[in-house]
């Protein structure tokens, strides 16, 4: 009898969660627009009410890993009508998603976006609303100037000096990898291949993600102060401006500095984009514009530790952040260029790196 | 009967259908047939060394598993303590922690060793990993160790072969305990095979075949062909060869099972007597050993930046990094594992009794019954989760947007636990109990209320635990299907929190603190059901 007792409270318990997680089901109606964004997008719950409060529009987020695994979400899931609003996709992935006809025009006004955000793609299928470059960083307690002189080429990375020492990102599973490896790709045009393959040679640490290799081996990033730190790469593949935000939550300080090789960085510009099934573009049109409002993008350095992509936009001079990023000279490479060959350098990448 | 047939063909098609259609998109994109992928293994970054490092992991673990369980489970077994079942329960908790909380409690651990992240980093996964799966070795040998008839190990004593006790061991317990042993090792194997976030933040730069087919979830399956070809391949060939090394140890661990209940005839009485001081040292170390990593965790969870600090628990609670709570997280947390209790518990019930009546007259199909009951701890997450998708969008695409369907993930990975806690339970149960109420006229239902329940009462409690513990740390099913913010379940928390670039120390902090809640809720559970067990009972686990 006891057993029965306790059956039936349980399931009785169990309705009761059940209902209670029922009733926040999401209804149907047209006034919610439906994100999907990557994990670590920044913009905060506060800040999404406001958006509602302000136009009546529901947001509903959907996070989806990184900028790869949001186009490869949106392309799995392009039949079902899931999501109007992809956030995040970058100009290393524009061009696929581009030839697979993956959006719909998104008419905002573009014209107080900055010369860097329209530089790889200025029409209204996709709307840039933060940008930063993805380039080497070092640690300048290891680069003195004496011992180690800071390196001038990507080839000085392939010296004795760095012997194991550097740590970049698997292009296939990390964002910013994938990004420093098309800027390799269009920097050293023939010799790709085998800078890759001496990079292998010179022990380069490579990692599945950048929070691994950033703050795991890196040894002037805040991982010194993580569980788990080993700190072996004097050199890491990250953004120009990470030292800018080390300072900026360091209290000023950081020993980390951006390298600029000119064309061996990549510049990262991030948009917004509808989706081709969605029959929501007038709440997505109004998401556009108040993400690149003056208002609102100001804080991508803050919230989403990006530039702003509107013009007049920069990195705030508190604490550094400014003063300890680098703009440096991008490689040079449309979407389109991107997409045709971004199979070759990757099978490359898996070869010359075996 | 007929109710079974229908519960067990809902079960099969439940696990083949997600699978059957991931192969078929897989496949499409792919070019190259598995065993090209496969010999070309070692050729592409993405997948060298993979197939090595997977079977080295696995064997080593298991072994390094045996060496510390074994005496464990003696010590354990033979005698006994003040708490014994405070300790059953400690040591058998670590089983059913999140991998991702048990990797940061090791990082936390072995901060202190910078050697174990650097040259040492295997052993740092193989200790790990020896952690997780103690609690098999104890659960698989220590009932029958605790309950075997004193005078046997007497009679013993004045045979020839039995004089020394190096000889008994030889001659009385290795025969009477290997296929326990060996039903542990295989499991433990299993474990150790598929591991991922042990993997992933244990060892950095190795990969097992979980990571790399984590790696190419997201392009797999993608019907572009520069974008899904190679990922496609690699997912496929990758996934057979960890299919087929799973069935092979599942089928292994039936047959052991079967062939365990067969041989031994434990007393019903308690044949432990008391433990010596070395004895009482040794359990003090292991008990010390399952607690070290997640009292590392709770200490650096108070702190930020090397500095003592209650930032990440208020973080953690206010959910001012992520919009929600951690209270609120716990709620959808709790309400999904209560749901995965209600469907897991009854089918799993289900399952075992079916497999348990079927094997008298049909043992083959009583195997086929098992080998399906257990095929989702074979198959990876990422198929798993493909064909899901692919299922849903083919069929009902506003379906994915439905709460309960992670709820599906859950449900697939806790049934074959409680099927294997039942069905030992199950096989233990005296049939004349049963056949003399049918006898006096109990109807089946009857019979099942009254006897049968009451009886396994003991093996539903503990495999519920196990649900719930297990679908209250699920991660990893989680992101089968969509998130949204609103059922967002604690692990998953904990896992956007970790997500975050760290420059802004507190989100790391908030995640620890998350973890700890979810850590301390998991025990509490399992300490609070240990008194449940009888003495030799609760099967396996």
């Amino acid at each position: 009898m006891k057993a029965r007792t306790l059956m039936v409270s349980l399931l009785m318990m169990m309705t009761a969660f059940a209902g209670c997680l029922g009733s926040e089901s999401t209804s149907e109606d047209s006034n919610v627009l439906r994100i999907i964004s990557y994990d670590a997008f920044g913009i905060s719950d506060e800040m999404l009410s406001s958006f509602t409060n302000e136009t009546g529009i529901d947001v509903e987020l959907t996070r989806a890993g990184d900028a790869g695994g949001v186009l490869a979400t949106a392309l799995q899931t392009r039949e079902g009508d899931l999501y109007d609003l992809v956030l995040g996709i970058d100009n290393s992935y524009l061009g696929a998603a581009l030839a697979a006809d993956l959006f719909q025009p998104l008419d905002v006004d573009r014209s107080g976006l900055s010369a860097r955000a329209i530089v790889s793609y200025d029409g209204n299928l996709a709307i840039p609303f933060d940008a930063g470059s993805v380039c080497l960083n070092y640690d300048s307690t290891y680069v003195d100037g004496e011992n180690v002189t800071v390196p001038e080429s990507l080839w000085d990375f392939t010296t004795s000096n760095w012997t194991g020492k550097v740590a970049v990102e698997n292009p296939r599973t990390s964002s910013p990898g994938r990004a420093f490896m098309i800027a390799t790709a269009t920097h050293l045009g023939e010799d790709y291949d085998d800078w890759w393959a001496a990079m292998n040679a010179n022990d380069v640490i490579v990692s599945d993600g950048w929070t691994e290799a950033y703050e795991v081996h890196y040894s002037a990033g805040y991982g010194v102060w993580n569980d788990g730190f080993i700190g072996d790469a004097r050199a890491v593949v990250s953004y120009c401006h990470s030292p800018g935000v080390e300072a900026y939550f360091g209290d000023n300080w950081t020993n980390s500095v951006a390298l600029d090789i000119p064309g061996a960085s990549f510049g990262q510009i991030e948009y917004a984009a509808l989706l081709a099934g969605s029959k929501n573009g007038e709440a997505a049109k109004a998401f556009v514009e108040w993400l690149i409002s003056e208002e609102i993008n100001a804080q991508m350095p803050m919230l989403n530790l990006m530039y702003p992509a509107i013009a007049g936009g920069e990195l705030p001079e508190d604490a550094g952040y400014r003063w300890h990023s680098v703009v440096p000279t991008d490689a040079v490479v449309s979407p389109a260029e991107i997409d045709a060959n971004i199979a070759d350098w990757l099978d490359t990448w898996d070869t010359s790196m075996a | 009967m007929r109710v079974r047939a229908v519960f067990v063909m809902a079960w099969t098609c439940a696990v083949l259908v997600p699978l059957i259609l991931a192969w078929g998109e897989l496949s499409s994109v792919a070019e190259r047939s598995i065993w090209d992928t496969l010999s070309s293994f070692e050729d592409k970054f993405q997948t060298q060394g993979a197939i090595g490092f997977t079977f080295q992991v696995a064997a080593l673990s298991t072994l390094l598993t045996l060496a510390l369980g074994i005496p464990l489970a003696w010590n354990l077994g033979r005698y006994r303590w003040p708490g014994h079942a405070f300790l059953r329960g400690l040591f058998t908790v670590p089983f059913v922690m999140p991998s991702i909380l048990v990797a940061m409690g090791f990082l936390a651990l072995f901060d202190a060793w910078p050697i174990m992240r650097r040259e040492g980093a295997l052993w740092a996964l193989l200790i790990a990993h020896a952690w997780f799966n103690l609690a098999l070795v104890v659960r698989f040998c220590e009932p029958l160790l605790a309950t075997l008839d004193p005078e046997l190990e007497e009679a013993a004593r004045l045979l020839p072969h039995g004089e020394t006790r190096w000889q008994r061991m030889r001659n009385l317990w290795a025969p009477l305990m290997w296929p326990s042993v060996a039903a542990a090792g295989a499991m433990t194997f299993l474990f150790s095979f598929t591991s991922f976030a042990l993997v992933r933040w244990l060892t950095p730069g190795q990969r097992n075949l979980e990571v790399v087919m984590a790696n190419q979830s997201d392009w797999a399956g993608i019907q572009i062909p520069e974008l899904g070809r190679a990922p496609s391949e690699i997912v496929m060939a990758a996934s057979m060869v960890q299919m087929l090394t799973i069935l092979t140890s599942l089928a292994l661990i039936s047959w052991l099972q079967s062939k365990r209940m067969r041989m031994v005839t434990p007393t019903i009485e308690d044949a432990r007597s008391s433990g010596s001081g070395w004895s009482a040292l040794h359990l003090m170390l292991m008990a010390g050993f399952v607690l070290a990593p997640l009292v590392a965790l709770t200490f650096s969870s108070f702190q930020i930046r090397g500095e003592w600090s209650l930032a990440g628990w208020e973080a953690a609670f206010a959910g001012s990094r992520t919009g929600i709570g951690v209270s609120e997280a716990l709620r959808s947390s709790i309400g999904y594992a209560l749901l995965t209790l209600a469907i897991a518990l009854p089918l799993g019930y289900i399952l075992a009794d079916t497999i348990q009546r079927v094997e008298q007259t049909r043992p083959r199909l009583a195997m086929a019954i098992d080998l399906l009951a257990m095929l989702p701890l074979a198959i990876s997450a990422v198929i798993i989760g493909l064909g899901v998708l692919i299922g849903l969008l083919r069929t009902e695409p506003a379906l994915l947007r439905e709460w309960w369907i992670p709820a599906y993930g859950h449900v697939m990975l806790t049934t074959p636990f409680v099927v294997r806690i039942l069905l030992p339970a199950m096989r233990g149960l005296d049939p004349d109990f049963e056949n003399s109420a049918a006898l006096l006229g109990a109807r089946p239902f009857r019979r099942l209320v009254s006897i049968r329940l009451p009886l396994l009462r003991g093996s539903l409690i503990v495999s519920g635990c196990f649900v719930l513990a297990i679908s209250l740390g699920e991660f990893g099913a989680s992101w089968v299907v969509i998130r949204f913010t609103e059922w967002t379940t604690l692990p998953v928390l904990i896992d956007e929190l970790l997500g975050r670039p760290g420059f802004d120390p507190v989100p790391r902090a908030a995640a620890q603190a998350g973890g700890v809640v979810l850590l301390g809720l998991t025990m509490v559970l399992f300490m609070a059901v240990e008194r449940f067990r009888p003495l030799g009972r609760g099967g396996d686990f």
